[in-house]
């Protein structure tokens, strides 16, 4: 096979022009491995080399990197995930998705670290692979079909019942901004439009079966290192929770401490809570336990609608995120019907966050009379009116209609088309959509959200050890120094110090391959030491925590130069009003709010970038070995490019101004 | 010692077919794995498939070379892979597809392919020390191997008939 000298690595990727139909296979430059890891560190590095300003995140001159990292496909705990990566669509900057399943481990053993998409092909096309063989395909047949059908299609066309198949619906084929991309079995790769990626380069799926095998540097060691590894999750505490009921167990948890965001972020608890909790989930709905690749936890999981107006709904990993987005955000209690939502969401495509989002704008800018009858289409748009949720989910993966159209374009562009004040109801960072987080009853998700370098986004800096205050965790992790404000949600000092943790840990899982949710984040198990010893043990190459640890710097110091090279600035590392004005009404939070600013400072002091500008200085950015960037960001400033950039952004800024509704 | 498989419990997380293919090849590869995971689409069904032995033990008067396939002293069915031509009459025999024929170079008497089956770790099974549901046990009481296979059977028609 190849000669790269890193084991755990392929070795080798391809690079597939889609407008010239030419699929070259290429050795991994061992610069990328070195400095950038793989996952979402080699894609942004991809991104800043090759996608410049002026691309329109929808042109053919975008690019879309389906990468894996060197831990994907071993056997450490949870070393299943693949990234996403390109210029988002929603957002107009920096973007990547992550899903777990069996796909991206199956490219590893076909023999290719990642895949990058370039051009657009004229007609639908899929790549299939099978180890050596790789070739686009029409895919005529299979454009207009749910991903469901188009997963099972592909199988039967190979004659493969495990063909891995990633692929898009409807949604991304109609460039719904936030359309994910579904991989076997029914994860979804959902953040930042993706999915829209793909569509717009008339990229219908990826199949891959792969059937080699995956070099281990240490054999032995590896193999005593990922049992340890994985009998300590299965002794941590919050094992039996995740392993029982997965991410949804947190309603529950979520409701008293007033972080269930309800009614477009009104409130923090939502009454109907017990009736889409994680235990009603198991209780009512569940088929079987089921798991993503290597991982002990299971947090994935078949359920399924046996009676009632939903009977016969069969759907898979239903989330915290989407039972709060298309659950309590729009006020919707009945859980079938959220199922329901969710099996369409992965059906079609769609994200399950920002369409749960942009429903509850549109809800909530009729309510306050924004739109006309005409507009609503005869929708029924009060709150809780699940018909309604249903009925748009189809109508925006189509862009049916007026309002189909309209949040198609995610609720933070709809608001600048839209005008009349639209934009104090659309709750997002940077184009995207807030997740289930309320910075005022978790100052740290405030933060988070606010500096993510995709849009609002919880999974970036991850900081979930004051989400119901964790101190053994905390001590474990950083030692004593910081209690008790580092796990008191309401507290802000140490948050800075716990974000860029976390965020610079986080790059490196996005990286190396395994998963947030699964032993790395909710319970460290597997933290720096553990996960430099895994690549090390893994790979062959040296990796001493500090040089790990410089790598997720230098990763998340090159998503940041990306987006400034976008015009992103200090001026949007902010939060809509509701947080940072608004007393939270209820739970322990009652009369919090989200004291961003604060955080703020500290962090851009801890992170070394400009706390006027917010952008990595000189400095900063050397010694992380990305001086040349400094220079280019700095060139693209002073041409007024970056200002062009931001201007084509197309969403409205996050509404901070006053506002007369108290709520 | 058996191995005891339970189905119903298996969450198709490949942890077994890991583990096992880098105790047996250094390597990681699902492919070569001793055990498989069989599922439906839609994984509502999954097996987990390896040799529990089963009570008849039909792969080793299928096996037309002498001590290619046999019982050892513990119990075990055991290939010897220097003597298996890969011809795939035990693996044709084996009622739950146990044992599988892989092309590996430099493998088994003509150097071309060999049969590949659980050989249950020299007593201590990775499959069932990584599980993390206990869909895969050792059990010392060998008179559960009916009961066991029997299950496994019935699961692989159910799975046959699914597919269909």
């Amino acid at each position: 096979m190849s000669g790269f000298p890193y084991a755990g690595y392929a070795g080798q990727y391809l690079r597939v022009n889609l407008s010239t139909c030419t699929i070259q296979k290429q050795p991994l430059p061992l610069e990328w491995a070195d400095n950038f890891l793989g996952g979402n560190g080699i894609g942004i590095k991809i991104l800043w080399d090759e996608v410049p300003a002026d691309v329109n995140p929808l042109s053919p001159e975008n690019k879309l990197i389906v990468s894996t990292g060197p831990l994907c496909g071993s056997p450490i705990p949870n070393a299943g995930r693949l990234e996403f990566i390109a210029k988002s669509p929603l957002t107009g900057i920096y973007g990547d998705a992550n899903a777990g399943g069996h796909f991206g481990p199956a490219l590893k053993f076909a023999g290719y670290d990642l895949i990058i998409f370039e051009g657009k092909s004229p007609k639908p096309v899929y790549l299939y692979i099978h180890d050596d063989k790789v070739e686009l395909r029409p895919a005529g047949q299979l454009w207009g079909r749910g991903t469901f059908d188009t997963e099972a299609a592909l199988q039967t066309e190979h004659r493969d019942p495990n063909l891995r198949v990633a692929c898009i619906g409807p949604a991304g084929e109609n460039l719904v901004r936030y359309a994910s991309v579904q991989v076997t079995y029914r994860r979804s790769a959902a953040r930042s439009g993706m999915g829209t990626v793909m569509g717009s380069k008339n990229l219908k799926a990826i199949a891959v079966h792969g059937t080699g095998s995956l070099r281990i540097a240490d054999p032995q060691r590896m193999q005593a290192l990922a049992f340890k590894l994985q009998q300590r999750i299965h002794d941590n505490p919050f094992y039996a929770s995740i392993h029982t009921y997965g991410t949804p167990g947190l309603v529950a948890l979520m409701q008293p401490i007033g972080r269930f965001p309800t009614q477009n972020f009104r409130y923090g608890s939502f009454e109907g809570f017990e009736n889409i909790s994680g235990e009603a989930l198991r209780e009512n709905h569940i088929e079987r336990d089921t798991a993503c690749f290597a991982c002990p936890l299971g947090c994935d999981k078949i359920y399924s609608v046996t009676e009632g107006e939903f009977k016969g709904t069969l759907t898979s990993s239903v989330e915290y995120e989407t039972l709060n987005a298309l659950g309590s955000r729009v006020c919707v209690r009945d859980l079938p019907a959220v199922l329901k939502s969710n099996e369409l969401c992965d059906d079609l495509g769609l994200d399950t966050i920002s369409a749960g989002s942009s429903i509850a704008f549109a809800m909530e800018i009729a309510e306050k009379g924004l739109l006309n009858q005409e507009e609503m289409e005869e929708l029924d748009l009060s709150w809780g009116n699940y018909h309604t949720v249903i009925e748009l989910l189809e109508r925006i993966a189509y862009r049916q209609g007026f309002l189909g159209d309209l949040l198609a374009e995610g609720a933070a562009r709809a608001a600048r088309w839209l005008g009349r004040g639209a934009d104090a109801y659309a709750m997002h960072v940077k184009g995207q959509d807030i997740s289930a987080q309320d910075g005022r009853a978790q100052q740290s998700m405030g933060l988070a959200h606010a500096t993510s370098s995709r849009g609002a986004d919880h999974l970036k800096a991850f900081p979930v050890i004051d989400e119901t205050g964790a101190p053994a965790e905390a001590i474990r992790r950083y030692g004593k120094e910081y209690l008790p404000d580092l796990v008191n949600p309401l507290a802000t000092k140490y948050k800075a110090f716990l974000v860029k943790d976390g965020e610079d840990y986080g790059a490196v899982v996005d990286s190396a391959g395994n998963c947030k949710s699964g032993g790395t984040f909710v319970m460290a198990e597997i933290y720096w030491q553990e996960q430099a010893a895994a690549i090390q043990t893994l790979t062959g190459m040296d990796m001493p925590v500090e040089r790990l640890k410089a790598i997720g710097e230098r990763i998340y110091n090159l998503m940041r130069c990306y987006n400034a090279l976008h015009g992103i600035t200090r001026a949007d590392d902010t939060l809509p009003w509701r947080f940072t004005q608004i007393p939270s009404p209820s739970g322990n939070a009652k009369g919090s709010v989200c004291h961003l600013d604060i955080m703020l400072e500290d962090y851009y002091h801890l992170r070394g970038w400009d706390v006027q500008t917010g952008l990595p200085t000189l400095e900063t950015l050397s010694r992380l070995g990305l001086g040349n960037a400094y220079l280019e960001l700095q060139a693209a400033i002073a041409s007024g490019e970056s200002r062009a950039a931001y201007s084509s952004l197309g969403w409205a800024a996050p509404y901070t101004g006053k506002i007369k509704d108290s709520l | 010692m058996i191995l005891d498989i339970f189905p119903e419990k298996c969450t198709g997380c490949l942890l077994c077919e890991l583990h096992c293919s880098l105790a047996h090849e250094g390597c990681v590869n699902p492919e070569l794995s001793r055990i498989h995971i069989l599922a439906d689409r839609n994984r509502r069904t999954l097996i987990p498939i390896a040799c529990i032995p089963c009570e008849d033990k039909p792969c080793i008067p299928a096996c037309p070379e002498p001590g290619a396939i046999q019982l050892n002293a513990q119990g075990k069915v055991e290939i010897t892979e220097g003597l298996c031509t890969a011809c795939a009459k035990c693996a044709h025999a084996c009622q739950i597809g146990a044992i599988r024929i892989h092309r590996l170079p430099g493998r088994g008497k003509n150097g071309k392919a060999v049969a590949l089956k659980c050989d249950q770790c020299k007593g201590d099974p990775w499959c069932s020390k990584v599980c993390p549901t206990a869909a895969i046990i050792r059990v010392d009481d060998l008179t559960e191997s009916q009961t066991t296979f029997e299950r496994l059977l019935t699961t692989h028609h159910l799975l046959v008939r699914m597919e269909k």
